[in-house]
């Protein structure tokens, strides 16, 4: 009997991968995710390097979540990472990275001038569509005259025209930050899912919550109505959440 | 100790690389991405070495690893910002071919695809299948058929 049409390309998909080959070198350390085309070796070096300085001179470690897939080793254990999800079984969690040993002469702080909601402009660019969800590109300028440092996650909000939250989301539990001078420009992307309360006012957009206040970004456009769909009851909670600001 | 581990860790690489990229390939229907997941899981297990229980297989972890990376939210969001890039690995014609069969599989979530591939081509028990995909038997019995029906279909 001939095989079905799946068991077709069943087969099919078994002989195509069983073409992969295996690395050479189990990965231990240093990461580079391969979707990251244009980054060489050298180039994850220097950003290694970069975020160790930034550790060591802000007295503190920096977010997983800057890290772009690089993994940045600990002088004290061979490899340490921030999982992006649970462990999968009851495993311990690595230990967390050593904080820096007091000393009795301590060395002074820089003092960090943060970007003021003031000085920062947002505008969405536009809305993407996905299953269940809606994702803002947002772009981000330092419109202000003095450089400051940006923290590169914030509490995202979904809001309406009036500035009422149609969807909060969560507070950053760390962020990493970047010097942000005048006209520099970040992006993010935030995904917005779930909105099931009632019709706002137009234009809807997203918000950026830090301690100095709130950035709210300029809509698409005037009547702007891109909601994420409702998939649960009425009035369930929805959720919103941002990547941090690149570059 | 720390030695033995070493070991048992690079025993686990070369006894589980296929099969992590395999389940990979089969959630993902990407190359690239599915490249990039055997290599995360493989860190992940190396930084959990120390805790692991190394008598008991390590294959279903390393696949629950897996499927937990590829639904990692923000790493999602990451990949949209990535270009599509053609597996570097494999030569033009198993590169078409694999088109072909990626395209075939499209049409099935990765639950569906995953669940497939599992028991249909890696020849894993429902059960254990459903225990890797966080699920029942009975759902995974019934992604399968919906999958073969999809396939069937297109």
């Amino acid at each position: 009997m001939d095989p079905s049409r799946s068991d077709r390309i069943l087969q099919d998909w078994d002989a195509v991968a069983s073409q992969a080959r295996r690395p050479v070198d189990p990965p231990r350390a240093v990461v580079v995710r391969s979707g990251l085309s244009g980054t060489s070796l050298a180039g994850a070096l220097v950003l290694v390097a970069a975020l160790v300085f930034a550790v060591v001179w802000f007295g503190r470690p920096v977010s997983d979540d800057q890290t772009g897939g690089i993994v940045v080793p600990p002088s004290a254990t061979p490899a340490v990472t921030s999982p992006p999800s649970d462990s999968p079984t009851a495993q311990p969690t690595p230990p967390p990275t050593p904080s820096p040993t007091p000393t009795s002469q301590p060395s002074p702080t820089p003092r960090i001038t943060w970007c003021a909601p003031a000085d920062l402009t947002a505008r969405i660019t536009m809305w993407e569509g996905a299953a269940g969800s809606r994702i803002a590109h947002v772009e981000l300028t330092n419109t202000g005259s003095k450089d400051c440092t940006l923290r590169t996650l914030m509490k995202p909000q979904l809001v309406d025209g009036r500035g009422s939250v149609l969807i909060d989301g969560p507070e950053p539990r760390t962020s990493a930050e970047k010097a942000f001078a005048p006209g520099a420009v970040a992006t993010t992307l935030v995904q917005a899912s779930n909105y099931c309360g009632p019709a706002p006012v137009a234009p809807v957009s997203v918000a950026f919550v830090v301690a100095e206040g709130r950035t709210v970004a300029t809509p698409v456009s005037p009547t702007d109505m891109t909601l994420p769909p409702c998939n649960g009851a009425p009035n369930s909670a929805g959720s919103i959440e941002m990547h941090p600001w690149a570059p | 100790m720390a030695e033995s581990t070493e070991f048992a860790y690079e025993r686990a690489f070369e006894a589980h690389w296929t099969d992590v990229f395999r389940f990979a390939l089969a959630w993902t229907n990407d190359w690239s991405e599915a490249e990039d997941l055997a290599q995360e899981a493989f860190v992940r297990l190396w930084n959990h070495r120390a805790g692991l229980d190394w008598e008991r297989p390590v294959l279903p972890w390393l696949l629950v690893a897996t499927r937990r990376l590829a639904t990692d939210r923000f790493r999602r969001l990451r990949r949209r910002l990535v270009a599509f890039s053609e597996p570097a690995s494999l030569d033009a014609a198993v590169q078409a071919r694999w088109l072909d069969v990626s395209a075939a599989m499209s049409g099935l979530s990765p639950l569906e695809r995953a669940a497939l591939v599992m028991t249909a081509v890696e020849g894993t028990s429902y059960e254990e299948a459903a225990g890797v995909l966080g699920t029942t038997a009975g759902a995974l019995r019934a992604a399968v058929s919906r999958a073969r029906t999809k396939l069937e279909a297109a």
